[in-house]
């Protein structure tokens, strides 16, 4: 039996909490009609849930814990003190700050011109990603082989990172304090949302990507250009252009982070990399012939070794390797699909 | 239900609580979202709920088990977002039987990958603009209004496609439904 599609329409937005007063009243109806309304019902919220199941970003206590404590910190202050110097969990590396400025390549001039005379932060990351608090509880994920740097004023006047590299920040709301991050030539102001922000190490190319709220994006220095970005929304700097445009993310952009992967028809070559920056992995293809081959998956959340698995197996390579460093082989694949 | 055995022969500790919310905010979350149906409006609940349990601690010494309590706040908060945004509906209710949320439902590692393929192969075979508009939706959290503003289309278009991809998903995902409502009527009638 079928369900009429002004109906399914009224379900799914329910499902997805998008149904209004009206539309409610209107889905009751409908149901109280008959036993059989009611169990379509049930099936199609069923479905939803199967899929929610899949889809949906998996909860992550310790990250709700970490929000938690410190939306609540007059409650927990006594033991935030204690657990900032005894936490192991993420700790091994958990502020790491350079001890001089001399190690710091392209961002150093930057940095100099941005904090004169001030101590500054660096906080920094290697192999693997991660999380850092700001000392206004924003938060800042870094992606491997990144660096952020801010110094002693943040968060008295304003609110002030330059990041080089990939980092996702997650501002807490404060509209006395506008937050500012730099990457590259590109300059965003925000009061409070979630986005994730890149800039290379060599150029001054700069891409932001808005998650959730507002972001204004500029030219550094030039905030009157400024673009209001919309949530999915990106904004790019191209450097040897000189252009800075809006733009549509490209659907892996958050995949260090999430781990999550979209691959649509992509090209191995480019599926390979996004893997390879992901897990600070190496994946070597035999011949460059093979980096054509085009693949279309999801996955989520899944070790290297078995993505990489997927990938041979549906693209009929072999793969040899293991732990960091992996070769795919094989024949070039004949037609591109 | 799973039950939360605390050995709380004492005070509800600053480790008791915080090992209570990491082992309680996947489940409770669930039921908080089962009755919102809005991911960030369900963890901001089960943290208030968290928070009052913290505040009211000195009530839990002595083996009250703390569960039965946040799942109270945590209806009740619930209900009261869902009213005032007129959202509530009683016999919706009744329909969706929220409590079984509280329970979480496992099926065994071999439907799990069934299930998983099955849901990738209906996602593959979606047309491309669905298929975006579904995960711009499910996988970014973005609201329909968020969504028809980034693509330049009509809250109507999304609401068509999105509903477009649900019976996508109802009609390939029958065998796991049939299923899990079998399971579920078993316990329940």
């Amino acid at each position: 039996m079928d369900v009429p599609e002004d109906i399914l329409e009224l379900i799914t937005s329910y499902l997805s909490g998008e149904l209004n007063e009206e539309g409610i009243r209107r889905l009751v109806n409908w149901l109280n009609e008959s036993a059989d309304n009611k169990k379509l019902f049930l099936e199609y919220k069923k479905a939803w849930e199967l899929q929610a199941s899949i889809m949906e970003p998996a909860i992550k206590p310790e990250e709700e814990w970490e929000n938690f404590r410190r939306k609540n910190l007059s409650a927990f202050m006594k033991n935030e003190v204690k657990e900032k110097r005894t936490n192991s969990r993420f700790g091994q590396s958990y502020w790491r700050i350079a001890a001089s400025l001399a190690l710091i390549f392209i961002s150093a001039l930057a940095a100099i011109y941005l904090f004169r005379n001030q101590e500054v932060e660096i906080l920094q990351t290697q192999a693997i990603k991660e999380i850092f608090t700001l000392p206004d509880g924003s938060i800042i994920t870094l992606a491997p082989n990144s660096k952020a740097i801010y110094d002693g004023s943040y968060g008295k006047k304003e609110r002030k990172i330059m990041v080089t590299g990939w980092a996702y920040i997650k501002v807490e709301k404060n509209e006395n304090l506008p937050f500012r991050a730099l990457a590259g030539n590109l300059e965003i102001l925000v009061s409070g949302t979630s986005f994730y922000i890149q800039s290379s190490a060599t150029s001054q190319d700069a891409l932001v990507v808005l998650e959730s709220g507002k972001v204004k994006a500029y030219r550094k220095g030039n905030p009157s250009d400024a673009i209001e970005l919309k949530p999915g929304q990106a904004a790019s700097y191209i450097s040897s252009k000189d252009i800075f445009t809006i733009t549509h993310p490209e659907p892996n952009y958050a995949a260090w982070n999430t781990l999550r992967f979209y691959f649509n028809n992509t090209s191995l070559e480019e599926v390979v990399t996004l893997i390879e920056r992901a897990y600070s992995i190496k994946v070597k293809l035999s011949s460059p012939d093979i980096g054509t081959c085009r693949l279309t998956a999801t996955f989520d959340n899944q070790s290297p070794e078995a993505i990489l698995q997927v990938i041979a197996s549906a693209l009929h390579l072999k793969l040899e390797g293991g732990n960091t460093e992996f070769v795919l082989k094989g024949m070039p694949c004949q037609s591109n699909k | 239900m799973k039950k939360y055995q605390p050995s709380l022969d004492r005070r509800l500790t600053e480790e008791d609580f915080k090992n209570l919310f990491l082992k309680e905010f996947a489940n409770l979350k669930n039921y908080a979202h089962s009755i919102v149906k809005e991911n960030e409006t369900s963890s901001d609940i089960v943290q208030e709920a968290f928070l009052a349990l913290w505040e009211n601690r000195e009530k839990f010494e002595n083996e009250r088990n703390p569960k039965p309590y946040l799942i109270t706040i945590i209806r009740n908060k619930s209900i009261n977002y869902l009213r005032n945004h007129k959202k509530y509906h009683p016999d919706l209710e009744a329909i969706e039987d929220w409590e079984q949320h509280l329970t979480v439902q496992s099926t065994d590692q071999y439907t799990q990958k069934q299930l998983k393929a099955k849901i990738q192969e209906t996602l593959d075979h979606l047309p491309p603009k669905c298929r975006e508009i579904f995960m711009m939706n499910r996988q970014k959290g973005l609201k329909y209004k968020d969504i028809a503003s980034t693509l330049g289309i009509s809250v109507k278009t999304v609401e068509a496609q999105m509903a477009k991809a649900l019976k996508a998903f109802h009609d390939n995902l029958g065998e796991f439904i049939m299923l899990l409502l079998a399971f579920f009527m078993k316990i329940f009638f």
